[in-house]
């Protein structure tokens, strides 16, 4: 019996999937889903015969990032301004973010994000921190933080896009679909969509029956090799830094920061109007200069 | 406002159009124009009308670089053994001439830079150093700064492209056209020359939308990964092998472009230089 | 020899391997030097009945190759190539033990240190490759694969035909030497190598992600690697050096210098490896059915695993 339920978490033999499991909030990651997510990936590791994970979302979406109501977000979201935290606990808010990111793209395994959907903000940051990703054409990937305020906090996109294609991408908050996705180096593959399921299935049973000519015991070391080489480029170092500052961009005391001064002010509109229309508000602006990718 | 000759800077609906302003020398870039662009980045900065920079170039070209001219040109390239400089202040000219392009590539603003025809040498450099690179389809990107016994002094380039590619354009002289650019992630989009006007302000208008704060933090955070990745250490780098370049031993019989132009004039000698040279694709 | 203490384990990373391989009054036997012009200089490895696989001797020719290029004052460029089917395959596993070209045979009773010595050589050998101060271009056909693809990746310009295939499945991503370092874009990006399930580049490929310099039709391959040598050889000596000097240092900045040495560790891994008992055991099968037979079972229990999965 699983006590799982804003997850699913199914391990066959040498594949484990974790399927977020609030298709009904398009998978938004709050507290829950993180720290069942988090517990997951802990008990995979402690099945010593599993090789390989594909982290996958119901319904609709793979993750349209995070969970944005201010409810149940305390670990997703920075304190909350408004409550007058102290400074400490936002720095070990961005302590534990980063240390929590990190360890994903260090995790022992081979993961494999299947994006279908939306897949945007800390949902993007997930797909990231997996060794690959392989998605549908019309899936949507992006990073809309800067339109609130916040600076990027996942340091991994110049590894995967380069320096030109970041900054296109996380300075003016746009998507891209699967195909463009594709094209930049985002993702590994984009499929039609009926095809996805497959695609997937077939790349893991390949990684995980036939992985690497030492097999799982050359595999382990492989990994752990490439991690020290993100180390001796800087990565940690670089992640560190975007936490703190993704977490203090969005210390946003209205007296201190651009929302007193005339910047746009999600959580005053998610207050009067709702969490839908501030999250339209917030991209109205953009969308004759930056148009989304239709989806299907 | 300044009073620039060599540039052209105008501020409209939040963004700050630089116009390099020397066409009939193709934005060949001299001391006087790094001055004015030195001075309209610092009023930039500080402007908090300006939400961010466009940079381009009138004319036929982006720039095709440093102004090989000798005359006015003490700043932009390293000193000439004529002129029997100290290390010590050959080596302070490196650094300054580096320093440039890493202080205008952490601008506190974000910067596009809008690329038509000739883009090489400090050309390259200054479209490279801006956050986003947007150019036509007949824009030509490359650097023939080894051909003279000039170290390429732009170290971001490998970061943006590998190693290879770099080796290809800066060791093997291979110009890119814009199509190769966009491939190798040199820079954003090439777009058909029509378009590239629309295409540029269109990018400008909506990050022009942003607030400047989120702009500054969320760009010092992408560069910081860069930096951290050695691109810092890399700038500093580049000039102490600058000056190891300029005090090495010149064999009898190396071509010699000071001595060409004396001989030829500016354009002959351009041509002597790059004659022995195949072209590459 | 391994010694218990290292394999003769003299060697420190700044040692230099190629100064101390003396060329003069050496024949060559195993590769073929000549000056096609006086700036150019083509080393071609001439074991095409053996795939050209690196054994001691011929190793050894190279490293005095490039002392002797080195040495003359005219050369500029060095084309490096394969003879017969491939640019190379890598070091010879057929190779008599006591060699230091293939893994230390069990026999010899090797000792952790005794493999780290030898790999550390083996690290030493690639570096003085990098760090060589003239321009090389390695010019490539068919297989460029192992300790030859490292060598080619050493290189400042890799010219290749489309069809050239860098790596060996299996390997995961451990190819293309240090242009896969995830230093650089796009190393680490998912579409071009970082989550390539694949460890197999074709050049076609390898061009497109900027692992290698250009592809070109078998036929043109020659007379593109004497353009581009033609190109780089226009360039004074000094100058040349002094920029190697300052992309390399750039390199190690990135800690390109520190990953590559790393990476020697995984070799390592190999001599420690076991295999699960539902896994395709490479030695057993090595020994029974040869390399291909090993793939192809390997091949064969994905599928079996695919296809039960429905």
């Amino acid at each position: 019996m699983s006590p799982y339920q804003n997850i699913k978490l199914t391990i066959e033999d040498k594949i484990a999937t974790i399927t977020l499991n609030r298709p009904e909030k398009l998978n938004a990651i709050n507290d829950a889903l993180l720290a069942e997510l988090m517990q997951a990936l802990k008990e995979i590791e402690n099945a010593l015969d599993t090789q390989v994970v594909i982290i996958k979302g119901k319904g609709s979406s793979f993750s349209v990032g995070q969970d944005l109501s201010g409810v149940d977000t305390s670990e997703v979201m920075p304190p909350d301004p408004r409550g007058k935290p102290y400074e400490s606990q936002f720095y070990e808010f961005a302590r534990r973010q980063f240390h929590r990111w990190r360890s994903i793209l260090d995790y022992p395994r081979f993961t494999i994000a299947q994006v279908h959907g939306y897949c945007l903000g800390a949902g993007c940051d997930l797909a990231l921190c997996c060794q690959t990703i392989i998605a549908s054409e019309d899936a949507v990937f992006g990073d809309p933080s800067i339109r609130m305020g916040f600076a990027p906090a996942n340091p991994l996109w110049t590894w995967r896009v380069g320096l030109k294609k970041t900054k296109e991408l996380l300075l003016t908050g746009k998507y891209v679909d699967g195909r463009e996705a594709e094209r930049i180096g985002l993702i590994m593959k984009a499929v039609p969509l009926e095809k996805l399921e497959n695609t997937v299935q077939t790349e893991a049973s390949t990684k995980a029956y036939s992985g690497t000519i030492g097999g799982f015991d050359l595999q382990a070391a492989w990994t752990q090799n490439h991690q020290s080489v993100f180390e001796l480029a800087g990565l940690s170092a670089a992640w560190r830094l975007s936490s703190n500052l993704y977490t203090l961009s969005a210390f946003q005391r209205p007296e201190r920061s651009y929302m007193g001064r005339g910047g746009f002010n999600f959580y005053k509109i998610r207050q009067e109007k709702g969490l839908k229309v501030a999250i339209k508000e917030r991209d109205k602006p953009f969308e004759s200069y930056f148009p989304k990718p239709k989806t299907t | 406002m300044a009073n620039y000759k060599n540039i052209i800077y105008e501020i409209k609906d939040n963004i700050g159009w630089v116009t390099l302003n020397r066409p009939d020398k193709l934005n060949a870039i001299n001391d006087d124009m790094l001055r004015e662009l030195d001075n309209m980045f610092e009023l930039a900065e500080q402007d908090l009308d300006v939400k961010v920079l466009v940079i381009k170039g009138a004319g036929k070209a982006f720039s095709v670089g440093q102004d090989l001219s000798g005359v006015g040109t003490d700043e932009i390239l390293p000193p000439s053994p004529r002129r029997r400089l100290s290390s010590k202040a050959s080596l302070e000219a490196a650094r300054r001439r580096n320093r440039r392009w890493e202080y205008i590539f952490n601008l506190c603003k974000p910067t596009i830079a809008q690329v038509h025809g000739n883009c090489l040498g400090a050309g390259l450099y200054l479209a490279l150093a801006c956050d986003l690179t947007i150019a036509s389809d007949d824009a030509v990107f490359g650097d023939p700064s080894l051909r003279m016994g000039i170290l390429p002094e732009f170290p971001l380039l490998a970061w943006l492209v590998g190693v290879k590619r770099t080796s290809a354009m800066l060791l093997c002289g291979k110009q890119f056209t814009a199509r190769e650019a966009e491939e190798s992630g040199m820079i954003n989009n090439a777009v058909p020359k029509g378009k590239l006007q629309a295409e540029v302000t269109n990018m400008a208008k909506g990050i022009s939308l942003l607030h400047s704060d989120a702009l500054a933090v969320a760009k010092d955070s992408i560069n910081a990964a860069m930096e951290a990745r050695g691109v810092g250490p890399a700038w500093k780098f580049t000039s102490d092998v600058s000056l190891l370049m300029q005090q090495r031993t010149r064999r009898p019989g190396e071509f010699n472009f000071e001595n060409a132009r004396d001989k030829l004039g500016l354009e002959a000698a351009i041509e002597a230089r790059d004659k022995p040279f195949p072209e590459l694709d | 020899m391994p010694t218990g203490f290292g394999w003769t384990f003299k060697t420190q990373y700044q040692k230099n391997q190629w100064e101390d391989m003396e060329y003069r009054g050496r024949e060559y036997e195993l590769l073929i030097y000549e000056k096609l012009e006086p700036r150019i200089v083509r080393i071609t490895f001439n074991r095409p009945e053996r795939r050209n696989a690196l054994n001691d001797q011929l190793y050894n020719e190279f490293l005095a190759a490039l002392h002797q290029a080195n040495d003359d004052p005219q050369v500029r460029v060095l084309i490096v190539r394969g003879s017969g089917p491939c640019f190379g395959s890598g070091h010879d596993l057929g190779s008599p033990p006591g060699e230091e070209s293939p893994p230390i045979h069990p026999s010899l009773n090797p000792t952790l240190v005794d493999y780290y010595g030898i790999e550390r050589r083996r690290c030493g050998k690639q570096e003085d490759i990098l760090h060589y101060p003239k321009a090389i271009i390695a010019q490539v056909h068919g297989y460029c694969i192992g300790a030859s693809e490292m060598i080619a990746s050493m290189c400042d310009v890799i010219i290749a035909t489309e069809e050239a295939t860098f790596g060996v499945q299996g390997f995961s991503r451990m190819t293309l030497g240090v242009t896969n370092w995830p230093c650089f874009w796009p190393a680490e990006s998912n579409k071009f190598w970082g989550g390539q399930l694949s460890s197999v580049i074709r050049g076609k490929q390898a061009v497109k992600a900027g692992f290698i310099t250009k592809v070109v039709k078998a036929e043109e391959l020659e007379a593109e690697a004497l353009k581009w040598a033609r190109a780089m050889a226009q360039l004074p000596t000094e100058v040349i050096a002094m920029y190697k000097e300052w992309f390399h240092g750039m390199m190690d900045i990135v800690g390109l210098g520190a990953a590559h040495r790393s990476h020697y560790t995984d070799h390592l891994a190999l001599q420690y490896v076991r295999f699960r008992p539902d896994e395709v055991n490479l030695y057993k099968e090595k020994k029974d059915s040869g390399l291909k037979g090993f793939l192809k079972k390997r091949e064969g229990s994905a599928s079996t695993a695919t296809k039960a999965k429905g």
